[in-house]
């Protein structure tokens, strides 16, 4: 007999509960505002670091 | 031509290695004793005295092979083009167990791999793969392949990481760590070629500007460039661009994460005359076994960037970090034989020598399948501000510990799919949904769960997702009673209840 299964939709439909109190008000816009910020400055970290990386990478021959 | 068959068990090597230095590649009895001494006896003594060798000659070996013909054929003096491969076994075997099939599976057991005989003079241990099971310490985990083989004519599959020494013409460290690392890859993966001396020689014709053989060694951006070539996403990382701290998390996460990394040690930084210059390059394909005490010895908070240590001052919270484990790593390195441990701090040391003991690790080349586009830097950051920021729920005074890695969704699904303690909504997401070819892991755990291997909560980062604005990465976080998830289309969060028992962490090394 045919079986089409998708235990992702049977689990939104049967098992998942919302959490209203999580993330309310606005707090979700707020906390991913904060973590935009923070990336925005990781990036720009990361950006600096990589730099100096590949300069540091095009000084060494490796022979021994 | 004939093929000579030697049975030998380890207390007679050394007659053994004399025989077919002397009688099969024609080498004075004082070279010959040298050579032993000094390139064959380094591996013996490294290998358990139950090993017992069956030598075959007349072996044609595609890496010396591809040498001979590209360069060693075209010298004046003769150069002999077979070579003998050496096969381990764990206890005696008979020349009359190949020949019966009812011994073929006990064979396989004992089977430990194999080394080659180059018949090139000094640098004589040639291609090998060795199981660490061959070696009196091995009390570590590692990347691990299969590779078929044959002695005395019935196929064996011989496992553990390639090795070669260089022989310091058609190929030196450098070389040898980009043909080891695509040895390993090729017989793992169907995505990438095994390469031979002359294809990685060839690979990087366009970028030399100076004759590419006898080889003087590569610079680190050539590596970086052939493995490209080859089929990899390479990303350099170098000491000097980041503090060492996050150098050496960023190391630690792809060694967790069972990416051989090419690693480029140098003490061209110590102001000394009386040491030599060396840079040199070898691979760290895994780490020692964690114990306890190292777990319970992990520093807490050991960060160096003022927003999450300002976090987690505010937060008042103890977070440890899985990268700082103080083990030691193994490394391939081609100048001793395969599986060495040494600390990041001294990766030379085995050595003993002045000059090398003043070896750091400065640089790492990390071959990264092509499209994982999200870093270990960027991806690791993401993931605990996450957490710090909010995205899940971080109790105050809370105690984690965070252990991070990349992961093929292949085998992570295929880790969860079967584990009967696998939160049953996690599972049913993480198996019934599309997911990216590789996902960043971090799962959640304190000291004394991750002693027992087990985590209580994740994030799953996708790594094809280089852009970190508005939480583009996030496949799923669960931590704590709440689960997070965005809507595949909209990219809506909706916080959901979750109930979390622990789970087994997952260890992308092969545990010896």
């Amino acid at each position: 007999m045919l079986q089409k299964i998708n235990r992702s939709k049977e689990l939104r439909e049967r098992e998942s509960v919302d959490n209203p109190d999580y993330l309310d008000n606005g707090k979700d816009l707020e906390i991913i505002k904060s973590l935009n910020e923070q990336m925005k400055e990781v990036r720009r970290q990361y950006i600096l670091k990589d730099k100096k990386s590949r300069i540091s990478a095009s000084n060494i021959v490796l022979t021994t | 031509m004939e093929i000579n068959y030697y049975y030998a068990p380890y207390v007679d090597a050394n007659s053994l290695f004399e025989a077919i230095l002397v009688d099969e590649f024609k080498i004075q009895l004082d070279f010959a004793q040298d050579y032993i001494k000094f390139k064959i006896n380094p591996l013996l003594e490294k290998l358990k005295d139950s090993c017992f060798f069956v030598a075959e000659t007349e072996y044609v070996d595609k890496v010396y092979r591809d040498s001979y013909y590209n360069y060693y054929a075209s010298k004046l003096n003769l150069y002999q083009r077979n070579t003998v491969r050496i096969s381990i076994f764990s206890g005696e075997v008979r020349e009359d167990e190949f020949r019966k099939r009812d011994k073929k599976t006990e064979l396989e057991k004992k089977y430990w791999g194999y080394f080659i005989l180059r018949p090139i003079g000094e640098q004589i241990l040639g291609r090998n793969v060795i199981s660490p099971s061959a070696f009196r310490s091995n009390d570590f985990s590692y990347c691990s392949s299969k590779f078929p083989t044959t002695v005395n004519n019935i196929k064996f599959t011989a496992e553990g990481f390639p090795h070669s020494s260089q022989d310091g013409e058609t190929i030196t460290c450098a070389e040898t760590c980009i043909w080891t690392i695509m040895e390993y890859f090729s017989n793992k993966y169907p995505d990438y070629h095994t390469v031979l001396p002359s294809r990685i020689i060839k690979a990087l014709e366009k970028v030399s500007f100076e004759r590419q053989i006898p080889s003087k060694g590569l610079e680190i951006e050539s590596i970086s460039y052939a493995m490209k070539e080859f089929g990899f996403g390479t990303r350099i990382y170098s000491r000097s661009g980041y503090s060492d701290l996050t150098f050496e998390k960023i190391f630690n996460c792809y060694v967790e994460s069972g990416i051989p990394v090419i690693v480029g040690i140098d003490n061209l930084n110590v102001d000394e005359e009386d040491i030599d210059q060396i840079a040199h390059a070898v691979i760290c394909i895994g780490h020692t076994n964690i114990s306890a005490t190292q777990i319970i010895a992990l520093p807490a908070n050991n960060f160096d960037d003022e927003y999450i240590l300002g976090e987690i001052k505010s937060k008042q919270l103890q977070i440890y970090d899985w990268n700082d484990l103080n083990e030691n790593f193994v490394f391939v390195d081609d100048n001793l034989p395969a599986y060495q441990t040494a600390n990041i701090c001294e990766p030379a040391k085995h050595y003993n020598d002045s000059s090398w003991s003043k070896c750091i690790v400065n640089h790492l080349i990390v071959p990264l399948y092509p499209k994982i586009y999200l870093d270990a830097y960027e991806a690791k950051n993401f993931a605990i501000r996450a957490l710090l920021t909010g995205l899940l729920p971080l109790n105050n005074k809370q105690e984690l510990l965070v252990r991070f890695y990349l992961t093929s969704s292949r085998s992570y699904r295929d880790h969860i799919a079967l584990q009967e303690n696998y939160p049953p909504e996690l599972k049913d997401i993480l198996l019934g949904n599309t997911l990216a070819k590789f996902i960043w892991v971090m799962e959640l755990s304190t000291k004394d769960m991750i002693i027992n291997n087990l985590a209580q909560g994740l994030i799953i980062l996708d790594a094809t997702e280089a852009d970190t604005s508005n939480y583009k990465p996030l496949i799923l976080g669960a931590f704590n009673g709440v689960r997070i998830q965005p809507d595949t289309i909209t990219r809506k969060l909706t916080p959901k209840y979750v109930t979390l028992h622990p789970f087994l962490v997952y260890n992308n090394l092969k545990t010896n």
